[in-house]
C-alpha cells in the first residue's frame, strides 16, 4: 500500500472487497432476489450524487444464475476515472489506483459500506461472508539482476535457494521470475504479502501486494463492525508497507 | 501449464504466463442468453451449470480494477474472458450435453480451444460445435468448424497454429475435439 500522499508512491490499486452470501437452490445455482433492486436502490441513494458515471458491464446480460460474485456495474466519480465502485451479485468492491490517500478513502469506504446496508431491500438478511483489504504496488525492476538479493537488500526477505540446485548444471541461480507468497494468520482469516514479477506501464516491475482477509461465520456482520474491521486491516497493511518498504522509501518521495 | 480456463473479471489483467485476457470484454451473445433463460430442459440447464462449475473453481477472482500493471510469472493459471461463449454456435445442444455428460474431461479442455479460436481470429469468427463419428471407429469428438465472413489468405496457416497450443491439452482426455473449417459463413448475425 501507499503511504498517505507519497509522491511517488508505488500504489497500483487500492480494493476493498465485501462478498455477502447468496441463496443455493437445490440445484446449487446461487442467487440473490434483492440484487435486481439493490443495484437501483445504491444508485439511487448514493452513486447518483457521488458516482454518477454508470458501467454497465456486458457480464450484466448474464443471467443471475450465472453470475455469482462477478462484476456488472461500475459506478465512477468521473468517466474513466477512480474512485469506483463495482457492484455484482453477491460482491461489492470499492478501488482507489494513485490518487489514494487513507483519510479520503476511509471516508468513502465508510460511505459506500453504510449505503449499501440501507439500500438492500433486507438489510436483516444480508449474511456477510468474506472481507478482502487488499493493497497492490509495483516498484521498477530490472530482471537481469538478482531479485533475492534485492529482496534481501532492500526489504529484509532472505529466501535462499540450496546451492546444491545449481552446482553441475547450467542453471544460473539468478531468478528469471519470482512468485513469492506467505500468508498469516488473522482473525477468520489471513494476511498474506505477494511478491511476483510483472510489468507496470509496459515496464519490468517487482508487483507487490498485500491483503488482509477474513472469511466464514464471524466475519463482521453490521456496517459500524465492518468499517471497524477496515480500519484494523489497514492498520496492518499501513505497517508492512512501511517496514517492508523502509529502505526504499526515498524514491517515493 | 494447466490449461484449464480460469475467469478473471478485473480490468487489471492478471496477465500471466504471457497469456492475455481481457476480463471484462466477456459478453454473453444472444444466441446463449436465449439458451438460458429460455424455456430449455433440464438436462441443457445442467450441462451449462456444469460449464460454469468446471470453470468455478479456476475462477482467478480479481477485482482490481486498473490496467497498466499485469504479472509476467508462469502460473497454473490464467484469466479467461466468457466472450467466446457469444460465438458458439451449437447445431445439437441435446447432442452436445450428453456429449459432456459422457466426457466431462474434454469440457475445459473445449472452452480453451474455443477461447484460442476467438482470440486467434477476431470478434467476427462463428465457432459451429458439433459432435461427429471418427470414421475409423465408433469413436465421437467434438468438431469446433471455424467461421468467417471473410477468409484471409493466411487463414489455414493460423488454424494450423493453433493446434500447436490446443492439442497437447487433450493428451489424457476420454475424447477428443479438432478445430476446422469448411468455409462456410457465420450463420448467426
Amino acid at each position: 500500500m501507499a503511504a498517505d500522499r507519497l509522491p511517488k508512491a508505488p500504489l497500483v490499486e487500492a480494493i476493498f472487497e465485501m462478498k455477502w452470501n447468496l441463496d443455493q437452490s437445490g440445484s446449487g445455482v446461487k442467487v440473490d432476489p434483492n440484487y435486481k433492486l439493490l443495484v437501483g436502490r445504491f444508485y439511487d441513494r448514493l452513486c447518483e450524487k457521488d458516482y454518477p458515471f454508470h458501467e454497465q458491464l456486458p457480464t450484466a446480460n448474464m443471467p443471475d444464475e450465472m453470475a455469482p460474485y462477478i462484476i456488472q456495474h461500475r459506478f465512477r466519480k468521473k468517466e474513466g476515472g477512480w474512485p469506483l465502485i463495482q457492484l455484482g451479485p453477491g460482491i461489492v468492491t470499492f478501488n482507489e489506483t494513485e490518487r489514494y490517500d487513507w483519510t479520503d478513502f476511509q471516508h468513502r469506504l465508510s460511505e459506500v459500506v453504510t449505503q449499501f446496508f440501507v439500500s438492500y431491500p433486507n438489510p436483516k438478511k444480508i449474511y456477510v461472508e468474506d472481507l478482502t483489504l487488499r493493497y497492490i504496488d509495483a516498484t521498477d525492476f530490472n530482471f537481469s539482476q538478482n531479485i533475492l538479493s534485492f529482496l534481501k537488500d532492500n526489504m529484509g526477505m532472505d529466501i535462499v535457494m540450496p546451492e546444491t540446485l545449481f552446482k553441475e548444471t547450467t542453471i544460473n541461480n539468478c531468478p528469471l521470475a519470482i512468485d513469492f507468497k506467505i500468508t498469516y494468520p488473522y482473525p477468520n482469516g489471513g494476511a498474506t504479502i505477494r511478491f511476483a514479477r510483472g510489468t507496470r506501464n509496459n515496464k519490468d516491475a517487482l508487483i507487490s501486494e498485500t491483503v488482509v482477509n477474513s472469511h466464514g461465520k464471524c466475519v463482521p456482520q453490521n456496517q459500524e463492525d465492518i468499517i471497524n474491521w477496515i480500519v484494523k486491516a489497514h492498520d496492518l497493511t499501513h505497517v508492512w508497507f512501511i517496514k517492508l518498504y523502509e529502505n526504499l522509501m526515498g524514491q517515493f518521495k | 501449464m494447466n490449461c484449464y480456463p480460469s475467469t478473471s473479471f478485473s480490468t487489471s489483467h492478471i496477465t500471466l504466463a504471457n497469456q492475455y485476457s481481457s476480463p471484462y470484454s466477456s459478453e454473453i451473445g444472444d444466441y446463449y442468453e436465449l439458451a438460458i433463460i429460455s424455456d430449455i430442459p433440464k438436462t441443457i440447464f445442467d450441462i451449462l451449470m456444469e460449464i460454469i462449475r468446471t470453470l468455478s473453481p479456476q475462477f482467478e477472482t480479481d477485482y482490481s480494477s486498473t490496467i497498466n500493471y499485469g504479472y509476467t510469472i508462469p502460473t497454473e493459471s490464467f484469466p479467461f474472458s466468457l466472450d467466446f461463449f457469444r460465438r458458439l454456435s451449437i447445431q445439437n445442444i441435446q447432442e452436445l450435453s450428453d456429449f459432456f455428460t459422457q466426457h466431462n474431461d474434454i469440457l475445459p479442455v473445449f472452452l480453451f480451444g474455443c477461447k484460442l479460436c476467438t482470440d486467434t481470429f477476431g470478434p467476427d469468427v462463428e465457432l459451429s460445435v458439433d459432435i461427429v463419428q471418427d470414421p475409423d471407429s465408433d469413436f465421437e469428438c467434438i468438431e469446433v468448424n471455424v467461421r468467417k465472413t471473410v477468409y484471409e489468405d493466411n487463414f489455414m496457416e493460423m488454424l494450423e497454429s493453433l493446434s500447436d497450443r490446443y492439442w497437447n491439452t487433450q493428451m489424457d482426455t476420454s475424447s477428443y475435439f479438432i478445430i476446422s473449417t469448411d468455409f462456410q459463413p457465420p450463420v448467426k448475425k
